[in-house]
């Protein structure tokens, strides 16, 4: 079975800088790690293949310093990893990134059985780009699966929607978003990261995949805009209570009293 | 398919509904609320697309909560919740209404279907938007905390039509029931093509009903400030006195302290409970979009210029190791009932 999985580096701190002219996120020079969510995609997919075989690919949109993730993720056991880098893919928002990978993965991946996807990433938090793959390679898509089967000509799964859990056939090839349930990720092995050549991951640009789509990728092809961003305008109609003041627990439950959410109880 | 649609072949907004036990889910009515405030600076019509099967009857049901028009999409075929086959039928539909908006309820399903339908549209589609309001150019502003940092972000769709937004639970309210709607309800005829699944469900099983964040009336949260032992004690010895759930920023999760259906944030759930009571949280954007219209809300913070206390009714500035013993004990002394 050939599974290949879409990863992301994503920014390993809350202190994100943000181009205040686009409004989009500046990523040269931070400190960044793999997408969380997506170290679960993983954690599943080789879960799978050790108990089917075949291959795992992993795959990821960004900077060249985005190889990090990915070879973090041979390290922990992929078979082969690529990344799609190009000025021309900067700035993307959902559909933008979602033709970027579906045109990758038509290219590296007319083969694959099943497309791996996490849940959300924690800088763009959409949980958006999975299904809109899906939708632009035509294939049938699931949402948080949280168990895979494998047979011939599809997979079984289930997923938890809500508090519904469904459980469905799916037929090859598919996609789906790795429902964040208790998964232990494994340990990348640092003897194969140490061992790991310069041409490790295979790099991909626009050219490599369409040169005539540049319009469809990178800001140009987003149809989203950021118009501004502001703080948050917020009230500060609170009252301030000193919590060094003796009766500070009375007055706590004067508070509550008054909006009705406690009483005195009256023994009669 | 037909014409792409644009700026010039679109107008109003369209609701889609979400159908859950037979009923419509109270994200459909906020939204149509929402819809019903809108259009006033928007022309065009409300519109609300219902899929499902036997879903006919709750035409009426959206009419009565502002939609103008109704198109019903019902099959067996649509009865299981299949992805590829559902945003197929409504990009068809979408064709049909010409909606210059869509809005729909970023619940689990909806959240799978909008960026599948988006996706076929080739339109953009904001996640899990805080506010909406319409500019000057007509244009759906969607309001959502920005990519990290204490920061909100305006996110238009310029050129592309529709403008898709989700939105959670909980966030707008629905107008008051209209007791003699008129409105029309139409139903659209399915091409079969179009219901040629490549899912086959085998099984829908409810979970047996574990008490969600989400519905519990009075919620205490911990916060980085209190992620110790002993602090996170106090926190449920103070959720057990106030006979509240206990819910936790999105730090304490990445850490194993909760399950992550006890988050609270925009990557958490979304709670509007009569009581929150906020431990050693600093109040960011992210934590913000999860809990803003909850009812009453008291926070302990021992900075004072923490960003809590400008969405907190009630501040305490002050350590928690000391206040809420103390609040324990005052509570326990007078005999309160809670
Ligand atoms: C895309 C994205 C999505 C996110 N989604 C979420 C989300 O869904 N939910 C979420 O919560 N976060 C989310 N975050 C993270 C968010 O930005 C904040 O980092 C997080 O909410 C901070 O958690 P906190 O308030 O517990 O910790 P901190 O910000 O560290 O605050 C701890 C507070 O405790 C106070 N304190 C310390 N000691 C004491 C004491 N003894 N007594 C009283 N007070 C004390 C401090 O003054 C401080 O204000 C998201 C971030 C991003 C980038
Ligand atoms: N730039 C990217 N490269 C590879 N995969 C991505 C990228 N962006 C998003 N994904 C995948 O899409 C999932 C959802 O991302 P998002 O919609 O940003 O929350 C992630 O967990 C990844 O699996």
């Amino acid at each position: 079975m050939k599974i290949v999985v879409c990863i992301k580096q994503v920014p390993a701190t809350q202190e994100v800088q943000i181009d205040p002219i686009t409004g989009t996120m500046k990523r040269q020079g931070m400190d960044a790690k793999m997408n969380p969510y997506d170290l679960i995609a993983l954690e599943q997919a080789f879960q799978l293949k050790e108990k089917v075989g075949g291959s795992v690919t992993v795959i990821s949109m960004g900077p060249t310093q985005a190889d990090a993730v990915l070879r973090e993720a041979l390290a922990m056991g992929a078979d082969q990893a690529i990344l799609v880098s190009d000025r021309a893919f900067g700035g993307s928002d959902v559909l933008a990134t979602a033709r970027t990978l579906a045109m990758t993965l038509r290219k590296v991946g007319s083969d694959a059985d099943l497309f791996i996807f996490g849940h959300q990433t924690t800088d763009g938090d959409t949980a958006q780009v999975g299904p809109a793959v899906a939708a632009l390679l035509d294939i049938p898509q699931a949402s948080l699966v949280r168990s895979i089967d494998n047979h011939d000509s599809f997979i079984e799964i289930e997923q938890k929607l809500g508090s519904l859990i469904q459980r469905a056939t799916i037929k090859k090839p598919c996609l789906i978003t790795v429902d964040p349930h208790e998964l232990t990720p494994r340990l990348p092995s640092y003897w194969r990261l140490r061992t790991l050549t310069s041409d490790a991951v295979q790099l991909l640009g626009l050219a490599d995949l369409d040169a005539s789509a540049k319009t469809k990728v990178g800001i140009l092809g987003s149809p989203t805009r950021v118009l501004r961003i502001f703080p948050p305008q917020r009230s500060t109609k609170s009252v301030v209570l000193d919590g060094k003041a003796s009766d500070i627990g009375q007055q706590l439950v004067e508070d509550l009293i008054q909006a009705h959410l406690a009483e005195r109880v009256i023994h009669g | 398919m037909a014409e792409p649609l644009t700026k010039s072949n679109t107008s109003g907004i369209c609701v889609i509904a979400e159908v859950e036990h037979q009923t419509l889910h109270p994200v459909t009515l906020e939204l149509l609320g929402k819809a019903v405030d809108l259009a006033k600076k928007l022309p065009g019509p409300i519109s609300c697309l219902i899929y499902g099967h036997d879903v006919a009857s709750l035409g009426q049901w959206a009419l009565s909560f502002g939609a103008q028009q109704v198109l019903v999409l019902d099959h067996r075929e649509l009865a299981a919740f299949r992805t590829d086959i559902m945003a197929s039928v409504l990009h068809e539909a979408i064709h049909d209404l010409k909606p210059a908006v869509v809005l729909i309820g970023a619940t689990p399903i909806g959240r799978s279907l909008a960026p599948r339908l988006a996706g076929l549209l080739e339109t953009g589609l904001t996640a899990d938007c805080t506010e909406l309001d319409i500019s000057d150019h007509g244009d759906l502003i969607q309001r959502r905390p920005a990519w990290g940092g204490n920061i909100m972000a305006d996110i238009v769709t310029q050129n592309h039509r529709p403008q898709m937004a989700s939105v959670r639970p909980k966030i707008f309210t629905p107008i008051p029931e209209i007791a003699n709607p008129n409105g029309s309800i139409r139903r659209f005829a399915l091409d079969p093509d179009l219901l040629l699944s490549g899912i086959n469900v085998l099984s829908r099983t409810e979970e047996p009903m574990t008490t969600s964040i989400s519905d519990a009336s009075r919620i205490v949260v911990a916060g980085l400030g209190v992620a110790d032992e002993t602090g996170l004690e106090l926190v449920h010895a103070l959720a057990k006195r106030l006979n509240a759930a206990v819910a936790y920023t999105r730090p304490l999760i990445e850490r194993g302290i909760g399950n992550y259906t006890h988050q609270i944030g925009l990557s958490g759930r979304t709670v509007a409970p009569d009581l929150l009571v906020a431990c050693g949280v600093s109040g960011s954007v992210q934590f913000a979009a999860g809990m803003g219209k909850s009812k009453h809300i008291i926070a302990i913070n021992s900075d004072p210029d923490a960003e809590i206390f400008t969405l907190a009714h009630v501040g305490v500035v002050g350590d928690c190791y000391s206040v809420i013993p103390q609040w324990i004990d005052a509570l326990d002394q007078g005999d309160y009932h809670v």
